[in-house]
């Protein structure tokens, strides 16, 4: 088994602490575990095998024989970002119907049993900019499940009469969107920050669903799916060698396509903030604020990481959490934190309070994040905050899966190919003030866009925040929002 | 829910193996004549066992693929625990747990102790029959108390160290507290979990009570599947206190005290009610001084442990509640069923598959790919594992379609694969599935940390699980299919209804 080895350093200044725990066995117990020293972890990266066929696709695969499984994915061009706007949900049916909707000379039911029988998982879908197919298995059984997996993907049957079936469930779902507040919530945010008709936020209606068909479909999988660009991460009981030739055999003729991929879309909405309502019968009021955030890789991503954590991205001991949480008893969720996105990603803060505690809730909130643009976190919390990055590092690289799955989408998503190697030396770099700035690079608490969800009345909340001149809104909620006008 | 449950049931079936226990402390070998995987033999063999002195069990698997380990704690104490009013306190216990200890989360602790004790005297009456001078010490208190603790204190000190995954849950029969931490962290973990169960401190509970509360919202009151799960419980069992909500009825929520929470802690967690596990990159034979040091410092429990008397009888007739919600129609329909250690429960695990689990299951093939009826149909089961449990089936309608058919239609296929059975081959892929669901969920140190503690708590030896695995392996499709015309019979059937108010209530 090809195992990574940790190089560790430990500077023990109150006595020696190892992983075996024997050695302050015999010792008295401190009164508090700050006594027991803090060891410095270091530790060197893991080395995944990565090789590439003549045709681009790129494998990373690590072997491991605890248990006698294999499972990995199959990341391909394509997605939500690039479905044409008269076709929205076009990408996921797509995804949907690569695995659901066969292959040739197979049909979805015996597609179905096989895999079944086999205690195989595959199953495909599209995220915002690329597709995946992810398959687990025996090991034994893993040469079936691969070929397979490339006849779903190479020569898909997309089944007539399971899309059929998609769209009537597709449909069902669009009508129980409006059950869940989260969704309400999220789907709204989306809207107002990215734009109706954007990409980034587009849902499917049933109108734009009950259009799509198959020769659609087969035209969309046909201009994205391609092996330049694509990613192969796996691990399990196989040897290298064998997957090796398992991949060259079921993927080696896969041809390249040299048309280019269509470039990334803009995002073109003027966000208007303010305080967003739609009033339901829910007992507990869902609120989520936010606005535009930075692009997928920015250099701020160090600081960003510290600044989360110490705002809200963690629960226990994030700001939020201590003064909405544990001092005011306000939410049982709540956190927070800037997420870069492809283009743009978005700052956001969530929570859920009972509904006559709406209005001190969103104030405290929005004050403490002000606070953390005020002045540079205060010592203990900061040093807290990055000893917790640091520290922690080691469990992103924790089992091979994690592993093998981190070096692919690192590559997918054009990470700097030093990203990980470097990290820790960049956190070490960051100081209070370098935290501060980043966070006033992106959190602007007022142009957030602030969306509410409960029994609360929109002209209650115009009341209480007519001093801050804080625009407040009526939303409506079918299947999706829709802004019936403002109330102040 | 669906799938946590079904994964716990799977999960428990088969890590089995048999070894031996040989106190205090020894790597247990593995019986030749053990029917487990070859695959599984390696990983079971490297499971230690010790009891220490005052009772308290330890189990440890060494893998040193990285330097990290998982450690939870499993506490015999959950809602069925509970009396009448005081639902919702063993959850409430649980959070109280990550509050602190007389060392963490204070800055002077005599003084807060003080203030605690008063603060208890004043909470335990009405508030609306507190003078006015009551009514203005409880402030002053209030806010001194509040000059005195440090925030979370517990979590930071473990976050500082690189901890992640630091969370608790409570369930019906138990309550776990997990956390995953850098190896070199190891004595860290012993201090932070030896103290939080030796000298932990109730504090900042009301405010708690409130944040609980706030949870409920969110889980049950707001969610037409946490009200639908709720009915289900109080409708099915009319006497067992696993009809009580876990998380609390809203109006206990309001008057639970930590004298209540403190009660619950004093009978339950005590050292022989509470099982330790360790999985990851820590040595079993030169970490167990360590352990001993800090675990051995909890003074054994004395006199019994109470034990849940009321007996649910058997039911008699169909049962049926409805619930009305501002959402789409659902249904839950659920069949009471024996536990570990009837045969009957491991049989169950295999027909959940064949009935629900994936394309080629006998729901999905009949009701939501050919007739059309339903958008998913799972199966699960709850809501405890120790006394007489419930086999249940979720379903969404099709739009258009009558959930009071849809149900009809479920029993029908019920009883038409009662009386026709199922094929071979779909028995044979049904037990293969099960195996395979159960490996991919030991891959993860916090995983099979789970399996080992959830079965030695339970069931006393998490060795328990070869006899599962046996039962299972051996099972033959006429007793399970001889399970539907004994448990899934409408006469013990319960079915709750979501159902949209008018007027769009909720």
């Amino acid at each position: 088994m090809s195992k990574w080895t940790f190089l560790f350093c430990l500077f023990l200044p109150f006595g020696l602490v190892s992983c075996s725990g024997s050695n302050s066995a015999s010792g008295s117990i401190p009164n508090r575990p700050d006594k027991l020293g803090l060891e410095d972890v270091h530790f060197t990266l893991p080395k995944t095998e990565r090789f590439e066929l003549e045709n681009g696709l790129v494998v990373y695969y690590r072997f491991d024989d605890e248990l006698p499984t294999i499972s990995g994915s199959l990341y391909f061009p394509g997605g939500k970002l690039f479905e044409p706007v008269e076709f929205p949900g076009l990408a996921s049916a797509t995804g949907s119907q690569l695995r659901e909707g066969a292959t040739e000379g197979m049909s979805p039911r015996e597609l179905d049993e096989t895999l079944d029988r086999l205690a195989a998982g595959l199953e495909t879908s599209y995220d915002l900019e690329y597709g995946s197919l992810g398959f687990s298995c025996l090991a034994e059984d893993f040469d079936k499940v691969f070929e397979l997996s490339a006849r779903v993907l190479l020569k898909p049957g997309f089944d007539e009469q399971r899309l059929e079936l998609w769209k009537k469930l597709t449909i069902d779902s669009i009508r129980r969107r409006k059950d869940d507040p989260n969704t309400v919530a999220g789907i709204t945010m989306g809207h107002l920050v990215y734009g109706k008709e954007s990409p980034f936020s587009r849902v499917a209606s049933e109108e734009s669903i009950r259009k799509l068909n198959r020769q659609l479909l087969k035209e969309y999988a046909q201009r994205f799916i391609r092996p330049n660009g694509a990613i192969i991460a796996a691990s399990g009981a196989l040897p290298p060698e064998k997957f090796r030739e398992a991949v060259e055999k079921h993927y080696g003729s896969w041809a390249r396509q040299a048309d280019p991929l269509p470039s990334l879309p803009t995002i073109q909405q003027v966000t208007v903030p303010g305080i967003y309502v739609l009033e339901r019968e829910f007992d507990q009021a869902t609120v989520l604020m936010g606005h535009l955030g930075p692009p997928r890789f920015t250099p701020d991503v160090y600081e960003m990481n510290i600044y989360n954590r110490i705002l809200g991205s963690t629960g226990f001991g994030s700001l939020l959490f201590d003064e909405i949480r544990t001092q005011l008893g306000l939410a049982y969720d709540v956190d927070a934190g800037i997420s870069p996105g492809v283009v743009a990603g978005m700052f956001q803060m969530y929570l859920g309070t009972r509904n006559d505690e709406i209005v001190r809730a969103i104030s405290k909130t929005i004050e403490v994040a002000k606070r953390t643009l005020d002045t540079p976190p205060e010592a203990g919390r900061f040093s807290d905050a990055k000893s917790a990055v640091e520290r922690s590092f080691i469990f992103r690289f924790k089992g091979d899966r994690a592993i093998v799955q981190r070096a692919a989408q690192q590559e997918l998503l054009r990470f700097p190919p030093d990203y990980d190697q470097t990290y820790l030396e960049n956190i070490a770099k960051v100081t209070p003030e370098m935290v501060r700035e980043v966070g006033r690079r992106w959190v602007k608490p007022d142009e957030l866009v602030i969306v509410v969800v409960g029994r609360v009345s929109a002209e209650a909340l115009a009341k209480a925040f007519k001093e801050q001149g804080v625009r407040v809104f009526r939303l409506g909620f079918d299947t999706e929002p829709k802004i019936l006008g403002p109330v102040n | 829910m669906y799938k946590r449950a079904l994964r716990r049931s799977l999960l428990r079936l088969f890590f089995l193996t048999p070894l031996l226990l040989v106190a205090p402390l020894q790597a247990l070998a593995l019986d030749s004549a053990s029917d487990a995987p070859p695959a599984l033999r390696g990983l079971v063999e490297r499971v230690s066992s010790v009891t220490l002195e005052n009772g308290l069990k330890i189990l440890m698997v060494r893998r040193p693929d990285a330097p990290v380990f998982a450690g939870q704690i499993w506490v015999k104490v959950g809602g069925v625990n509970e009396e009448p009013g005081r639902t919702g306190a063993a959850h409430l216990l649980e959070h109280m747990a990550f509050k602190g200890t007389d060392r963490i989360g204070t800055k002077d602790f005599e003084r807060e102790k003080k203030l605690l004790d008063e603060l208890d005297g004043l909470m335990e009456v009405s508030i609306a029959s507190l003078t006015k001078e009551q009514s203005s010490r409880l402030d002053q208190i209030k806010r001194e108390l509040e000059s005195i603790w440090v925030d979370n204190e517990f979590s930071r000190i473990y976050q500082r160290r690189g901890a992640v995954g630091l969370n608790a849950g409570t369930a019906k029969d138990y309550t776990m507290y997990r956390v995953e931490v850098p190896s070199v962290g190891f004595e860290l973990w012993c201090w932070m979990e030896s103290e939080r169960l030796l000298n932990p401190v109730f504090r900042q509970f009301y405010k708690e009570r409130d944040v609980v509360r706030e949870e409920r919202r969110m889980r049950t009151d707001d969610s037409p599947e946490g009200r639908m799960y709720e009915a289900l419980l109080a409708t099915a069992y009319w006497s067992h206190p696993y009809r009580y909500p876990t998380v609390g009825w809203a109006s206990d929520l309001k008057t639970l005290t930590r004298r209540d929470t403190s009660v619950l802690h004093g009978r339950f967690y005590r050292p022989d009610n509470i099982v330790v596990v360790i999985v990851g990159d820590v040595d079993p034979e030169a970490s167990l001084p360590m352990l001993k040091k800090y675990f051995g410092r909890l003074p054994a429990g004395k006199g019994e442990i109470p034990e849940v008397l009321v007996k649910e009888e058997q039911q008699t007739g169909p049962r049926e509640a409805i619930v009305q919600f501002d959402a789409e129609p659902s249904l839950m329909m659920a069949y009471h069923k024996p536990v570990y250690p009837d045969p009957d429960d491991l049989y169950f695990s295999l027909l959940h598959t064949i009935l629900a689990g994936g394309r080629s299951s006998i729901f999905h093939r009949e009701l939501v790919l050919k007739r059309q009826l339903s958008v998913g149909v799972g199966t699960s089961e709850a809501p405890g594992e120790l006394y007489p449990s419930l086999f249940y089936i979720g379903a969404t309608p099709r739009h258009g379609v009558a959930s009071r058919m849809l149900m009809e239609e479920i029993q029908k296929l019920l009883d038409q694969v009662a009386t026709e059975g199922f094929s071979e081959e779909d028995f044979l892929a049904a037990k293969k599935r099960v195996k395979v669901s159960f490996l991919s969920g030991l891959d993860s140190n916090d995983d099979l940390a789970e399996t080992l503690g959830h079965a030695e708590l339970l069931w006393g030896d998490w060795r328990a699980v070869l006899k599962m695995y046996d039962l299972v392996d051996k099972a033959t499709p006429e007793q399970v299919r001889g399970l539907i015309p004994k448990y899934l019979r409408p006469d013990n059937r319960t079915v709750v209804y979501l159902e949209r108010a008018a007027g769009g209530a909720k």
